[in-house]
């Protein structure tokens, strides 16, 4: 197990000593087109969508960094504003979103908090949910609300029916909604569970609920109208650092 | 008769974040970055071509070669041979934070797996993925260079680890009078000649004089 550990370590690092050398070079191409605007067009795309799929490929070893050592990786906390980072996430789905016909909307919000920055992996986790099962030519809408202790963050959208018993097991492990496994074959219900584990560990709270009133039919698929909501307390204590089980002094 | 001893009101630290100084940007483009890593990254030409002043190295064998420079951001393994550490280069980034509280720490790293490495990221200043993007780069030189550029914060971080070797609170004081009016009045040599720097141990000097070093004076001259 412990062998097993090491190696799965060990390729994680691999990949992102890869990425490292890889993500340079595509955004040198990037560059070169911004440069060149008479030179803009399908290549110019190209080096987008690679210069995105670097970007996803360092966000699935974050989640796998977050398991490996929940503890570093909200060490440094600091505040930055909130829609920025949704920005951001949403701009690195922009070709996921584009070939599968789904349309980002984002609300306007100018709310800072302060949590760890790592907190934009969670929401990409969640908008790739999002634009993964939502149906061709819908829109997966951001929308902000702000009070004085709390910023809501809520993200809908058309997605396949749950069965009534289904809606309470969204986030464990592993799970995927009968409709979701038709809809999309791949997948291994990892996303919104990781996304709870996340947020959970923060002191933030998320919850999924799901309109069976206002529902689509596409293909044969029945599609709800699905409200994924994040809570975030404007001030957090972290007593991650008190409680993480050092187990060596230097 | 009355006789009367005029004494001199003190100045107030906070005084120095109203002291005009030249403009950020200068702050980001006089600021020195060590990167101390044993693999090479495309993101540091970048930056160059940006007018950051990054200088890269494969290892360091003393903690006194980042004394030039204000931002240091090291490799959590592969570095730090000459030191003997099984921990690699994260004992020389909590060494370099020991020894030079001013400076801004940072660790690169590809993986945070084992949680050994916790105890280090709690006293260093934050930790940069290795396939962060030019962008990620920037962002967190621009804001480590905000930190360390301010100098009530730098003042306020030699002031503590004066007090912590146990410094008389005199001394401190007296410093700290020097400090402000070498900053108000933009010149460095007032705080590097000072009579109490000189009556210091060397290794609190040590501390004080890369002060002296960093770009809080750097952008006086």
């Amino acid at each position: 197990m412990e062998t097993e550990n090491l190696q799965e370590n060990e390729l994680a690092h691999d990949i992102r000593e890869i990425n490292k050398q890889l993500k340079p070079q595509v955004e040198k191409v990037r560059e070169f087109f911004k440069r060149n605007r008479n030179l803009q067009g399908t290549r110019e795309r190209e080096a987008i969508a690679a210069l995105q799929c670097c970007e996803m490929i360092t966000k699935r070893l974050d989640v796998y960094d977050f398991y490996k050592n929940k503890s570093a990786i909200d060490v440094f906390e600091s505040r930055f504003n909130v829609h920025r980072v949704i920005m951001k996430v949403t701009k690195i789905l922009e070709g996921k979103s584009r070939s599968g016909k789904v349309e980002i909307e984002i609300g306007g919000s100018y709310c800072e908090i302060t949590a760890s920055k790592k907190i934009e992996v969670a929401f990409f986790v969640l908008l790739e949910n999002a634009v993964k099962y939502s149906p061709p030519s819908q829109k997966v809408n951001v929308g902000f609300n702000e009070s004085e202790t709390m910023l809501i963050i809520e993200i809908e959208n058309y997605g396949p029916q749950l069965e009534e018993d289904e809606v309470g097991c969204v986030f464990d492990y592993g799970f995927r909604g009968k409709r979701s496994k038709k809809y999309q074959r791949n997948g291994a219900g990892i996303g919104l569970h990781f996304a709870h584990d996340f947020f959970d560990y923060h002191g933030f709270s998320i919850h999924l609920t799901q309109n069976r009133s206002d529902t689509v039919s596409i293909k044969g698929t029945n599609f709800s109208r699905t409200i994924v909501r994040v809570e975030i307390p404007k001030t957090i204590q972290h007593s991650s650092l008190a409680d993480s089980n050092t187990t060596e002094e230097f | 008769m009355f006789g009367y001893t005029l004494v001199k009101s003190p100045q107030n630290l906070n005084d120095l974040n109203a002291v005009q100084g030249l403009s950020s940007v200068d702050f980001y483009r006089r600021a020195k970055i060590l990167v101390v890593d044993d693999t090479d990254f495309d993101q540091i030409e970048t930056l160059k071509g940006r007018d950051y002043q990054i200088k890269k190295v494969d290892d360091i064998q003393d903690l006194s070669q980042a004394e030039p420079y204000d931002i240091v951001l090291i490799d959590i393994k592969g570095v730090g041979k000459a030191f003997n550490s099984p921990h690699e280069g994260a004992y020389v980034a909590k060494a370099l934070k020991e020894t030079y509280p001013n400076k801004r720490i940072i660790m690169i790293t590809g993986s945070k797996y084992e949680d050994k490495y916790n105890s280090i990221l709690k006293i260093i200043d934050g930790y940069l993925n290795k396939d962060s993007s030019t962008e990620e780069w920037e962002e967190l030189i621009r804001e480590n260079v905000e930190k360390v550029a301010n100098p009530v914060k730098q003042w306020k971080t030699i002031r503590n680890r004066l007090l912590d070797c146990d410094v008389g609170i005199h001394l401190v004081y007296e410093l700290e009078q020097v400090y402000i009016t070498a900053i108000k009045q933009k010149s460095p040599k007032i705080f590097e000649d000072s009579r109490v720097i000189k009556s210091l141990s060397p290794a609190v000097r040590q501390v004080v004089t890369s002060l002296v070093k960093s770009v809080v004076f750097q952008v006086l001259k």
